[in-house]
């Protein structure tokens, strides 16, 4: 699929870059540009994402951020301006999504070993680990909160403090969207008329898509989220997006990081998304076990001219709810999709292509919001 | 000028046999060009197994595919499986697929049959 994108969009005129791991192996940055000089942007996007993972990585000891992580209660750490800007947004939409999006819940994400290093481990087995109890749970969501965290700017240089010892951050939800802003940043200091950006499915539609001098809408096709452990090529497309130009796309649901467990009551899929309560999506405790829920999000598709925000809204939108999370979209103002088990909604007015073909999301209930 | 050859051409018929003949030509070469150029795009069938293997093949391409586990026949724009070694043959009990969100799933032999549209005319994909 990707060859023949690739060779389609070079027929179109655009100069394609083939996709390169950055912020870990399994995260791809692709980018196709027109116009302007593309050689020069493409190597200037690379090193502002380079920039950032040097400041977020937890996978590098010396990073900014795993400095912090390591860093004893009342210690200041000096950290970079993209991790302060991270740390500052991510709490801006903490705020906004009533902390849906929570960028100090990596010691939740570790007491349900769906954080990376975990489900690296795992390697997509079943895991027969215990599952943490609710009393568990709750203790560490008492302290899985950004706003233990102080932010400060002095004389130019940048600082985050953590007032509880146990507090950790983790970037990774709005990372992506992030490095795509910067990237779009860039974009715009050239003479680009139409470019893509993309890193790991955080997509930026630049100008509308060229071909042969003509300029059109994007066709984006978004992936199914069924079946969850299926190649994407097989899982084929729910639904397809017609995309006029400078706005992202961001799709987040269930089946991207996910463990399964092997309980006395049988296997349950323990996604990595967190809700508020500090319980993973689709995951509930039914007084003696920790069950699957009867219907969650599966997936949900924001678009909108900020990729971060996007990216930190379709997490929200797992976590919160087709109902919430639908509220809260409308009330951002941005367009998406949200798909549960058994129903799908749409938040705004968005353009489907080809609906005769890409008709995935005909298996699903029409919900009205 | 002939005169009477005006009168002649004034007083036969305004739509003869022969004209209706040429009508119905230039209406079915019409509809065969726009056939032509705004057919359908193909849908394919996609053969997935173990999660390791993509097997694409066109709905239309009338074939059958013997697999170690079972046989997945595409004929007539249609998708089906037999001859499952399974115990449950509920890839058997599915039937025949071919709508583009339609699959079939043989758990115990890993193996996914899909139908997709013409992907190739989108221009991205997301949700990966």
């Amino acid at each position: 699929m990707l060859c023949v994108c690739v060779c389609g969009c070079a027929a179109a005129g655009y100069t394609v870059f083939e996709p390169i791991a950055v912020f870990s192996d399994d995260i791809l940055f692709s980018a196709k540009i027109s116009g302007g000089r593309a050689d020069y942007v493409y190597k200037r996007m690379k090193d502002a994402i380079s920039e950032i993972d040097n400041e977020i990585s937890l996978s590098k000891a010396d990073s900014a951020l795993s400095r912090f992580n390591n860093a004893a209660q009342n210690e200041r750490i000096e950290v970079g301006e993209h991790a302060f800007n991270l740390f500052k947004l991510s709490c801006e939409y903490y705020e906004l999504t009533d902390g849906a999006f929570n960028c100090a819940a990596l010691p939740l994400s570790r007491l349900w070993r769906v954080d990376s290093a975990s489900l690296a481990c795992l390697n997509g087995e079943s895991d027969a680990a215990d599952l943490p109890s609710p009393e568990r749970v709750n203790e560490t969501t008492a302290y899985c909160d950004p706003n233990t965290v102080t932010a400060e700017c002095v004389d130019g240089r940048y600082y985050l403090t953590k007032t509880n010892g146990n507090t950790e951050l983790d970037f990774g939800g709005i990372a992506k969207g992030y490095a795509v802003d910067e990237c779009v940043d860039i974009l715009n200091e050239y003479d680009v008329s139409s470019a893509l950006i993309d890193i790991s499915g955080n997509a930026y539609f630049y100008g509308s898509y060229i071909d042969s001098g003509v300029s059109s809408d994007w066709g984006v096709g978004v992936l199914s989220p069924r079946p969850r452990n299926g190649p994407s090529l097989s899982r084929g497309y729910v639904v397809a997006l017609s995309l006029g130009g400078d706005v992202s796309a961001v799709t987040s649901g269930d089946y991207m990081r996910y463990r399964t467990v092997e309980t006395s009551d049988g296997k349950i899929y323990v996604p990595h998304i967190m809700r508020a309560n500090g319980v993973p999506l689709g995951v509930e405790y039914d007084g003696n076990n920790w069950k699957n829920s009867d219907d969650w999000v599966i997936s949900a598709t924001v678009i909108g001219n900020s990729s971060a925000l996007s990216d930190a809204l379709s997490t929200a939108m797992c976590a919160l709810g087709i109902d919430k999370g639908g509220e809260l979209l409308k009330k951002v103002g941005y367009k998406g999709l949200i798909f549960t088990e058994k129903k799908y909604t749409i938040i705004g007015e968005v353009s489907l292509y080809r609906p005769d073909i890409y008709d995935g999301y005909r298996r699903y209930d029409y919900y009205e919001l | 000028m002939n005169f009477e050859r005006i009168k002649r051409v004034k007083s036969s018929k305004a739509f003869t046999v022969p004209d209706a003949i040429v009508s119905v030509i230039m209406v079915i070469a019409v509809i065969a060009c726009a056939l032509f150029v705004y057919r359908l795009p193909s849908a394919d069938v996609i053969i997935s197994v173990r999660g390791e293997k993509d097997i694409r093949l066109s709905l239309d391409s009338e074939t059958d595919i013997e697999l170690k586990h079972l046989t997945v026949h595409i004929h007539g724009g249609q998708v089906w499986v037999t001859d499952a070694d399974c115990a449950d043959k509920t890839c058997e009990n599915i039937g025949k697929i071919s709508g583009t969100w339609q699959r079939i799933v043989c758990l115990p032999n890993g193996v996914v049959i899909s139908v997709t549209g013409d992907d190739d005319s989108l221009q991205w994909e997301i949700g990966r």
